[in-house]
């Protein structure tokens, strides 16, 4: 199951210097193992200490907006994108 | 800028700095003389505009009081302030601040931008920057028009007593009567009382204003620009142009440019969630920064609870109110999210406050209010007498600190964390001059009181709404904290805490936030250099690469700071307050902003930006 990540501009240094990555996983949980195995500097950046994710990120799974309570469990497909986008920002 | 870079598309970039001049006004305002002068530009700092120009300026023109009636205040377009580039709206005004200062007391260099359509009507007047110097001997406004197409603009003085004490929104609907086709920058009632209140600021009125007769104008808020206009006796500038009718086809990487900043993933935050995946605007913060208490509250100290989460914009919608997201002049990123009273049929009714994070923050969970009723009307407020909101928020937060560590002895009524009536009251009164010992903002008050240790600010700006405790770059700030330095949400993306990172992030990447303020464009438009080089060049044919965009950035800061140094500013001025370096364990993000950690930091960053002021001609 190989599916698109993008991460944030800022994170790109914690996973080989590209915000674009290829990941597999059934699930987003197991996809998000799987970066970690990688990208380990990624998962204290991406998950608090409940292994929630911080609440200043959200998923787009498909150009789809995800709520936090039902990310882990969210099957994936060959091909799709998962995108992190940081709420945050100025203003 | 030069009479041929706007409106028409080239197709190869080719030009240089030479092929480009600037339409500089100089406007006394004690003789009531107007002067134009057709400069060549020198290098890309000229062609820019905003503030790459603007410190250029400033640095002939040093003054010792702020509101001396021969200090300089400068208003400037940016490059693409006014093209079809979107979110190109964005109009400079630069001075020595009334509010940020050396502690040798020498006001220091500032700017302060804001969009709406104003801009885009000055570069429709074939203006490029005005110069102004003097003061009007009465309440005046300065209403600049053109007799033909393509005449040059004409300068009148048109008497303003009739609009002293007015509120923003009131004065604006007014000229809009009388301008029908015209755009406005205006001071408030604080921006009259100058020598009261040191961070009024100046409204630039929007095509939602005026058509709806709300409150809904945009601002150059920081640093006490509107006070330096009060201090010249112009209560507003009239921008009446025509719209300015295209006469050339747009070059066709335009449209692909806009379509990038209206859906693109630069801006995605700052758009409504309903929109290509927005982020939900800087709201978002709230529900964002709150969980892991990395948000101000009570001065900066976060409580550590769930006191806030009522802010929420998702819980405000539960309540009677409607949220909208509007926008300023043809921008498809909408960022601004207004908010309304909700009608018995659940619609739109009597428009309350714009809320953006900073202001919502800083006048109520920073305040010890955690109600959105109350918190809209101390926004609207502070808008209405026309105050920066940050500096106005974050002081009113410092007295209350204040007299909850000297009951016995309060200041300002006595006003206390959560107080809505006496918040309300001592608005009111900065706003209309009757309280300088507040309206002189947190340094100077924190002076008098002989307690700095928890005054929120750095060479007498206040901090924004981000945590001081987490961004050890704004002492090295140029205008205020989050704006002009990229390194206030750091801490929570990288979690980073060495000395080497933090070096490089004000040093370096913290600067690049400063691009959009010569380039005439809104930081929320997300673009990247690659792109901006892109559309400089297709809009006015100017050649450049990032790299030299780069070194422009650079080049900017630099000048910036080598002005603060020339003002008096010493290593003593790039301090934060000493609380700011304690531990807070509520605050769910990593403790390494310590006392050592920062002395060891500030040798570094002192160092590394001497290296650069030589390497850049500029020591």
């Amino acid at each position: 199951m190989s599916v698109n990540v993008e991460l944030p501009s800022a994170l790109a240094r914690y996973a080989g210097g590209t915000k674009f990555l290829v990941a597999s996983g059934d699930n987003v949980r197991m996809l998000f193992e799987k970066l970690w195995e990688d990208y380990p500097q990624l998962r204290i950046r991406l998950l608090d200490k409940r292994d929630q994710l911080y609440p200043y990120f959200v998923l787009i799974k498909n150009n789809v907006r995800l709520s936090p309570q039902e990310l882990c469990d969210i099957p994936l497909d060959d091909g799709d994108t998962l995108e992190v986008m940081t709420l945050a920002g100025g203003g | 800028m030069a009479d041929d870079a706007h409106g028409d598309a080239v197709s190869v970039p080719s030009k240089v700095p030479a092929d480009f001049s600037v339409r500089r006004y100089r406007v006394d305002l004690t003789s009531r003389k107007v002067s134009r002068e057709t400069v060549a530009c020198e290098d890309f700092e000229d062609v820019f505009g905003g503030i790459a120009r603007g410190f250029k300026l400033l640095e002939s023109c040093p003054v010792a009081d702020a509101y001396d009636p021969s200090a300089t205040l400068i208003m400037n377009l940016g490059l693409l302030s006014g093209t079809d580039f979107m979110t190109g709206l964005r109009t400079y005004f630069l001075a020595y601040s009334p509010l940020k200062r050396s502690l040798s007391g020498l006001p220091s260099p500032m700017w302060s931008a804001g969009s709406g359509k104003f801009g885009t009507k000055v570069r429709g007047l074939n203006i490029d920057e005005i110069i102004f110097t003097g003061r009007c001997d009465t309440p005046s406004l300065l209403h600049i028009r053109r007799d033909s197409e393509d005449g040059p603009p004409v300068f009148d003085f048109v008497d303003a007593s009739d609009l002293i004490g007015r509120h923003v929104n009131d004065r604006i609907q007014d000229l809009h009567g009388r301008y029908p086709d015209a755009f406005f920058a205006v001071i408030g009632p604080a921006g009259e009382n100058y020598q009261h209140v040191r961070f009024a600021a100046i409204a630039l009125s929007t095509v939602n204003q005026l058509r709806s007769g709300d409150g809904k104008s945009r601002w150059c808020g920081r640093g006490g620009m509107g006070g330096v206009m009060g201090s010249k006796n112009l209560i507003g500038i009239i921008a009446d142009s025509p719209d300015r009718a295209s006469t050339t086809k747009a070059p066709p990487i335009l449209k692909e440019l806009n379509l990038e900043v209206a859906r693109g993933k630069g801006s995605a935050r700052f758009r409504d969630k309903g929109k290509n995946n927005g982020g939900g605007g800087t709201w978002s913060n709230y529900s964002a920064l709150n969980p892991v208490h990395a948000m101000p509250e009570m001065n900066f100290v976060p409580t550590g609870t769930d006191a806030s989460v009522p802010l929420y914009r998702d819980n405000v919608e539960q309540g009677p109110y409607v949220v909208k997201d509007e926008s300023c002049f043809r921008c498809g990123i909408s960022c601004h999210k207004n908010v309304y009273d909700k009608q018995e049929d659940g619609k739109a009714g009597r428009f309350r406050a714009k809320l953006d994070f900073e202001p919502l923050n800083l006048l109520s969970s920073n305040l010890g209010i955690f109600d959105i009723d109350q918190a809209l009307d101390l926004v609207e407020l502070v808008d209405e007498l026309g105050m920066d909101s940050i500096s106005c928020g974050t002081t009113l937060a410092y007295v209350m600190e204040y007299n909850r560590r000297h009951p016995e002895a309060p200041i300002a009524d006595g006003m206390s964390y959560g107080d809505y009536k006496k918040t309300l009251e001592t608005i009111d009164k900065i706003g209309n001059g009757q309280l300088e010992q507040v309206g002189q903002g947190t340094l100077r008050l924190a002076e008098q009181l002989g307690e700095m240790g928890y005054a929120m600010q750095c060479k007498g700006v206040e901090f924004p709404a981000y945590l001081p405790q987490t961004n050890p770059g704004y002492p090295w700030a140029l205008a205020g904290g989050h704006m002009s330095m990229r390194t206030y949400l750091l801490l929570l993306h990288e979690r980073e805490t060495g000395l080497d990172y933090w070096v490089d992030a004000i040093t370096n990447r913290g600067l690049s936030i400063l691009r959009d303020d010569f380039m005439g464009i809104c930081k929320f438009s997300g673009m990247s250099d690659e792109r901006m080089v892109e559309a400089v060049g297709a809009l006015t044919g100017l050649a450049i690469d990032v790299a030299t965009l780069k070194q422009l950035i650079r080049r900017t800061f630099l000048r910036g700071y080598r002005l603060e140094r020339r003002h008096g500013c010493t290593d003593d001025d790039y301090v934060m307050p000493a609380e700011v370096h304690q531990e807070y364990p509520q605050i769910e993000l990593p403790y390494f902003n310590t006392p050592e950690f920062f002395s060891e930091l500030k040798q570094r960053v002192t160092a590394r930006i001497d290296e650069l002021l030589v390497a850049e001609g500029l020591s």
